[in-house]
């Protein structure tokens, strides 16, 4: 333990060389001792001042009970310091054996302090109380407790200088202050380690490293003997070879008493007092070390209130928080300076006050900055509350599973092997477990905790239990969920409730009972912002009340208020502030709290600029791409997430770092591979890997794109085939040609492996006999199975089951999603009679993209009178979103059947079908003239992807707030037919309740309609069924 | 290294002849011209001050007690001006926050009930509370931070802070002793004049204050803010220069802080680093900055002087006033004592 710490000291050193131009010096004057001694028993007293790891003795005064040692002992004051005690130790010396007398803490921050901001470093001889730790352990006393006062043992003289390498005064408080930084940073590091927050346990943890020290004084103290006296000057070499021999001995030793005797000192935090007696050589000396019963402190954080930070520390600690939380509310401007990066030179100027403290900040987040990964561009500053900001905070612990099934072992089929782990979901939010080797009880104990946006509430949470294994895939064992509202509905504010919750199972060949068990808290945001501001403030100062100058000063560390603001303060509690009447602290933060919802127009809270615990800046939420769909740039919501993460800093926090489940239970080689040749994967990224949300559950599913697509976009992507003639001519031959060969009654050998490709669910289609493929292919639905939600006529409705973008209007949705350089609302439209009535600013555009796997027929989104149906021909390009945001006019140039509807509610609103590649052909059921309603039939597409676009006047509607907001973060919405999409102005949006899921497997089937995966794909051990016509395409 | 060096070194050097001085100086030197009465104004500007005169003048105007306009409806906690109030809008006053509202009636009633009420909440209504101050805030001037020392060539008051000789944390106390030496500047002010020259002393004196270091080494900017807000709306056209003298680089930061609080009028005043013996003649300056008086403060000599001086002169002042009629709008031309 010595020895690695010695090695890392050193390592300390040489890193921190470079940037400590300025080096404290810490000179001890000791003086005299007096009163130390029991029963005036003559001793050889030496005093050994021992500070962060430095150590220093004075010589020994002989047979003294009154000695007066007169010698001044410098010592530097560590890079890296742990500890602000400086300790005096008085050791009774005789040649070999060193008896602990006394010893006097002194903290070094209290004692060049002369007020709040003042220091003076300089301090006169004066006496200084000793006592003698053994006493106090005794009586079960810390040395700080007033109540251990009359146990003073003694005192000492001792006069202090604190002088920098260059001897400026000035050079000495900046050094001072920035070491003192340090110090506060280390600590703070040092709890976050030991995930500890108690009092008790930050003042042992310092004690323990003098304890840890205690080997090094040893050292120090032979050594010094050695050369001090010159009696042993002839044994000199006796001694060195014995101590070079003894010494592996004597560790071995010391651990071992330690362990048997002291199992605190090594082990636990809560060890303060180990070694009493230290000696050089003798056993009995080491055994004569105390034989105190251990009393560990528990080593469980106090979990029970929930936030249990590093309040109180001690009155001092507390203070200099103030500056450390600097750290997090200053950004500075001042000077250049080496360590600065260009970064920080954009840093206002307006937010600082005094010049070297923010240097010292500087340097601090300059070292800080170095560990935040490269992105810096896109670091943005924290809002304190953002106006949309979430219902509060989820906490959830993932405690148990019991009873998983038994899956037998592949290859032999003999005995077990389940290393089960688990995903959890709540709308855009995945988190992983670890997992637990070769069980069937898993204990995980793993929190996660998240924010639930108002949007989210008819989204469910989904547990999905997987079996870890080494080199095939994942095998999924279970998979329960369980709503938003009903986990909301049962649970009272500020309880911690148990769920269990049953899994349902795979292979569900035999009936077992297998629960998960969650504990869940939810923190709605009003408390979250009085928790923070109460923190914050606490943080920030110690006071209690504040005059109008003291609420001044405490709120120029947070931003930047006018003075009206600050007299608002005091007027809102009927007070007058120039009066110096005071404001307490719990009305401060009643007023802090209501404060966003007070001011709406601005924020003053600048200066909080990072996460004042973990000093971090956010990705700005609006870039999803980056922000890897965390939207915590709310400062009280953050923070309420990252102190529950030091909070439960013992067990394992699990982030939501991945974007969907199949990416969370993906292997890495396979994420590799698909980063590798599909590009990032992330939300609204514009490459192959599709990502769309799932409206009903808010899940994340990604949509593969089939093998005939992919040729296709590698084909538009590959500039020379775009425009050439031999291509779109290969593609209409081919789209025609496979309309005409899926039309043939021998296509229908293709269902069966169709519908296993895609994993379809044949529950909720009407049963007959298909007498080709593309029969199958537009297939009818059960009457029954998609019934309009709304009964209002002023809603629209999804027209079919598919993915939906929404753009209010047509030109916002070329900005963002339509990317055709050519795209325009009249290329769309052809000769079109209506089409004068839209353009890019008065059109609503709604895109309604079917996927070859989708129920094939669409329906009519409003009641209305078809008008004259107009078809344009065209190309057979693929509508795949990828597509759709290259500079191909996907749109304009492919196929598609314009449909007139005149609406009562939304006038006329035209109803464009587009056919895509291997769509063969696009038949109306319906023709001109006829009435229609809202839900009805009105065709449908034979065989392959296609896209009904539905251009809605952009006075008549406004569409649903979900869908703007994922479109506007290129993120397509599964929808269904039936779903409401938009509304007319006057009434309101249809209120999205979540359906109780009364089918088991729903989920499964929700992502067995979406996904395709070239998994599915080798699992299933068959090529795809259109794999050979899209190779024969590909190579003719 | 010369080229280094900033001019301002230069004058300092220490004149032969030094006057020994350890207390305020109470009149100018009568070599400087004598008082002379404001230029009368126009009608037009003389239909405006009646309006307001008017408004002050009536004996119903009624204002809140404890000076927070919004409180209560109840009429107890309204009182009209008292004699110390009616003392303290006199013409000249008037005039100055007609100035500063550019002969605008409406604000300036506005603006003088700002710190009317501003001055009931902090016990200013009353000049009797103002030796109590002196006393409670003694302390914050044990290192001189603020002193009133010598005339200007324009026998205007010459009020000097000095921000490195602060002995005291950031508190409610130092703006109680600014607010005080503005209070007593005002009383103090010779005859005809009615402004003062502000000099800013940012030189680090620590070592004058034994070795003690603050870690504000200015002023927190929200302080400044503070005194800027309260000399900006209850002090207008006060300033006649400011002279921030003895600028060491880390001040301008500071500086640069405060300069956007400040509005566009009085920072036109603002000089920094103008060799003093432009606007203050040697033996009106201290020697520090190279003038001829030696003045090394002490607080026991300086304080108790300094209070004794704006008591009788307070007292002069008040029953001049009464002599007057104790109206609002007296000239304090007129109460004020000849040199």
């Amino acid at each position: 333990m010595p020895r690695l710490l010695r090695r890392k000291r050193g390592k300390d050193e040489v890193l921190d060389v470079n940037h400590s131009r300025n080096s404290l010096t810490l000179q001890v004057q000791v003086h005299q001792a007096r009163n130390f001694t029991i029963n005036e028993a003559v001793c050889n007293p030496l005093c050994l001042v021992t500070f962060n790891n430095v150590t220093k003795t004075t010589k020994k005064v002989k047979n003294s009970t009154q000695p007066q040692w007169k010698s001044t002992l410098k010592l530097k004051l560590s890079n890296s310091p742990l500890s602000q005690y400086l300790r005096l130790i008085i050791y009774d010396s005789d040649n070999t054996n060193f008896l602990y007398l006394a010893e006097c803490k002194i903290s070094i921050l209290t004692l060049f302090r002369t007020s709040r901001t003042h220091f003076k470093f300089t301090k006169d001889a004066q006496w200084y109380p000793m006592f003698n730790r053994n006493i106090l352990r005794e009586k079960n006393l810390s040395w700080m407790d007033p109540k251990a006062l009359p146990y003073n043992f003694g005192e000492l003289q001792l006069s202090f200088k604190l002088t920098s390498s260059n001897n400026d005064d000035s050079d000495t408080l900046t050094s001072f202050h920035l070491w003192n930084t340090k110090l506060m940073h280390n600590v703070d590091y040092e709890i976050m380690k030991k995930g500890v927050f108690s009092d008790d346990v930050i003042e042992d943890e310092l004690d323990f490293q003098d304890v840890l020290d205690e080997n090094d004084l040893l050292d120090v103290l032979k050594v010094d003997d050695l050369d001090q006296d010159m009696e042993l000057a002839m044994d000199i070499s006796n001694e060195d070879a014995l101590s070079v021999d003894e010494e592996g001995d004597i560790m071995g030793e010391e651990e071992e008493a330690a362990l048997i005797e002291d199992p605190e000192i090594f082990d636990t935090i809560g060890a303060v007092y180990g070694l009493d007696t230290v000696s050089l050589s003798s056993n009995a000396s080491v055994s004569s070390s105390s034989s105190s019963t251990s009393s560990s402190i528990s080593e469980t954080p106090s979990i029970s209130s929930l936030y249990s930070v590093e309040k109180g520390m001690d009155e001092n600690l507390a203070s200099l928080n103030e500056f450390h939380i600097y750290n997090g509310f200053d950004s500075t401007p001042s000077f250049p300076r080496e360590y600065s990066t260009p970064n920080e030179s954009s840093a206002s100027l307006t937010q600082d006050q005094d010049g070297f403290r923010d240097e010292d900040d500087k340097k601090l987040l300059s070292r800080r900055r170095k560990r935040i990964p490269k992105r810096k561009r896109s670091i943005h500053s924290f809002e304190v509350s953002k106006r949309e900001h979430s219902l509060g905070v989820v906490v959830m612990t993932l405690k148990s599973i019991t009873n998983l099934p038994l899956v037998k072992k592949k290859m032999s089929k003999t005995g077990y092997d389940m290393d089960p782990f688990v995903i959890i979901t709540f709308g855009r939010r995945v988190f992983k477990s670890s997992y637990k080797r070769h069980t069937l009880n898993p204990e995980y104990n793993e929190v996660c905790a998240f924010e639930v946006y108002p949007e989210e509430r008819h989204f469910e949470l989904v547990l999905k239990v997987l079996d870890k294994d080494a080199f095939s895939f994942h095998d999924k064992i279970a998979t329960a969920s369980i709503s938003w509202t009903s986990l909301v509905g049962k649970y009272q504010i500020g309880e911690i409730m148990n769920i269990d919750l049953p899994l349902n199972l795979n292979k569900t060949s035999d009936e077992h009972n297998s629960v998960a068990s969650l504990n869940f808290q939810f923190l709605p945001y009003s408390e979250l912002k009085r928790h923070f501001w109460t923190n914050s403030l606490d943080s920030l100062t110690t006071q209690k009340d504040f005059d109008i100058v003291e609420l001044g000063m405490l709120l120029e560390q947070i931003g930047q208020f006018t003075s009206n603001e600050i007299n608002e303060f005091f007027h809102f509690y009927n007070k007058v502030p120039w009066s110096r009447e005071k404001l307490t602290i719990s009305e401060l933060v009643v007023y802090l709290e209501n404060w966003t919802e007070n001011n709406k127009t601005s924020s003053p809270f600048n200066n909080i600029q990072t996460c004042p615990l973990c000093g971090r800046k956010v990705h700005k939420s609006r870039n999803v791409v980056n922000s890897k769909l965390n939207k915590e740039n709310d400062l009280i919501a953050h923070f309420a997430i990252c102190q529950l993460k030091r909070a439960h800093s013992r067990r394992t926090f699990l982030t939501p770092s991945y974007v969907s489940i199949n990416s969370a239970s993906r292997r890495w080689f396979s994420k590799f591979l698909i980063k590798l040749t599909y590009g990032k994967y992330a939300l609204g990224s514009n490459n192959a890997n599709i990502l769309v949300q799932d409206r009903d559950s808010g899940i994340i599913i990604e949509e593969k794109i089939s093998a005939h697509v992919k040729v296709g976009i590698r084909i538009i992507y590959n500039g020379k085939g775009v425009r050439s003639k031999k291509f779109k001519n290969l593609l209409r031959k081919q789209t025609i040609k496979q309309g005409k060969k899926f039309d043939a009654p021998s296509s229908v050998k293709y269902i069966p492996s169709f519908i296993r490709f895609h994993s379809l669910d044949m529950s909720e289609c009407l049963e007959v006999e298909y007498k080709s493929f593309n029969d199958f292919f537009y297939r009818k639905l059960k009457p029954g199975s998609r019934i309009p939600e709304s009964t209002i006529p002023g809603i629209l409705l999804s027209p079919a089951d598919c993915r939906a973008t929404v753009f209010p209007t047509v030109h916002k949705a070329q900005e963002i999603w339509i990317k055709g350089r050519q795209f325009s609302v009249s290329k769309l439209l052809g000769d079109c009679p209506h089409k004068p009535q839209f353009t890019e600013h008065n059109s609503s555009i709604a895109i309604f993209r079917l996927a070859p796997q989708d129920y094939h027929r669409f329906h009519a989104p409003c009641d209305g009178v078809v008008g004259k149906v107009y078809n344009i021909s065209g190309e057979y390009y693929t509508v795949n979103p990828m597509a759709i945001r290259t500079k191909l006019d996907v749109f304009g140039e492919n196929i598609r059947c314009i449909v007139p509807i005149t609406s009562p509610e939304f006038g006329t609103i035209l109803y464009i079908a587009v056919g895509a590649m291997m769509v063969g052909s696009i038949i109306l059921t319906c023709k001109e003239g006829d009435t229609i309603v809202r839900g009805q039939e009105m065709g449908y597409f034979k065989f392959g992807g296609s896209t009904i676009i539905v251009l809605v006047p952009h006075q008549k509607i406004f569409f649903d707030s979900d869908l703007i907001k994922n479109s506007d973060e290129m993120v397509e919405t599964l929808l269904k037919v039936g779903m409401s999409v938009g509304h007319i102005p006057s009434q309101p949006e249809h209120p999205r309740i979540k359906k109780h899921i009364e089918d088991k497997v729903e989920i499964e089937r929700i992502k067995r309609i979406i996904t395709v995966t070239d998994e599915n794909v080798s699992a299933l051990g068959s090529v795809p069924w259109e794999y050979d016509q899209l190779k024969n395409l590909s190579t003719s | 290294m010369r080229l280094f060096q900033r001019k301002g070194n230069d004058l300092i050097r220490q004149p032969a002849d030094l006057i020994p001085c350890d207390t305020f100086i109470s009149d100018p030197p009568l070599r400087y011209t004598k008082p002379h009465r404001q230029p009368e104004l126009d009608n037009e500007q003389q239909v405006i001050y009646h309006a307001v005169l008017q408004h002050f003048s009536d004996p119903q105007l009624r204002l809140p007690v404890n000076g927070h306009a919004e409180d209560l409806q109840d009429s107890n906690n309204y009182s009209t001006l008292g004699d110390w109030e009616k003392f303290w809008l006199s013409r000249e006053c008037i005039l100055r926050y007609l100035r500063a509202t550019a002969w605008n009636a409406e604000q300036t009633i506005r603006r003088l009930h700002n710190t009317l009420l501003w001055r009931r909440q902090f016990g200013l209504a009353d000049y009797a509370n103002l030796k109590e101050t002196a006393t409670s805030v003694a302390n914050e001037n044990d290192t001189g931070k603020i002193s009133l020392l010598g005339y200007d060539r324009k026998s205007q008051l010459v009020l000097i802070l000095k921000n490195g000789r602060q002995n005291t944390d950031p508190s409610f106390e130092q703006i109680r002793q600014i607010v005080w030496f503005l209070e007593a500047a005002s009383i103090l002010a010779p005859k005809g004049t009615e402004c003062w020259t502000l000099i800013i002393d940012l030189k680090n004196h620590h070592i004058d204050n034994g070795g003690t270091r603050s870690l504000y080494e200015y002023p927190p900017l929200s302080l400044a803010k503070q005194v800027i807000n309260i000399f900006q709306d209850h002090y207008p056209e006060r300033l006649y220069k400011c002279l921030i003298c003895n600028v060491p680089n880390s001040a301008w930061t500071f500086l640069k802080l405060v300069y956007p609080l400040i509005e566009p009028e009085p920072r036109k005043k603002i000089l920094y680093n103008d060799p003093l013996e432009i606007h203050i003649e040697s033996d009106q300056l201290g020697a520090e900055y190279g003038g001829r008086l030696d003045f090394n403060y002490d607080n026991s000599i300086y304080w108790p002087d300094l209070i004794q001086t704006v008591e009788s002169r307070k007292k002069v002042q008040y029953e001049k006033f009464e002599a007057l009629g104790a109206n609002v709008g007296i000239r304090e031309f007129e109460i004020k004592r000849n040199t």
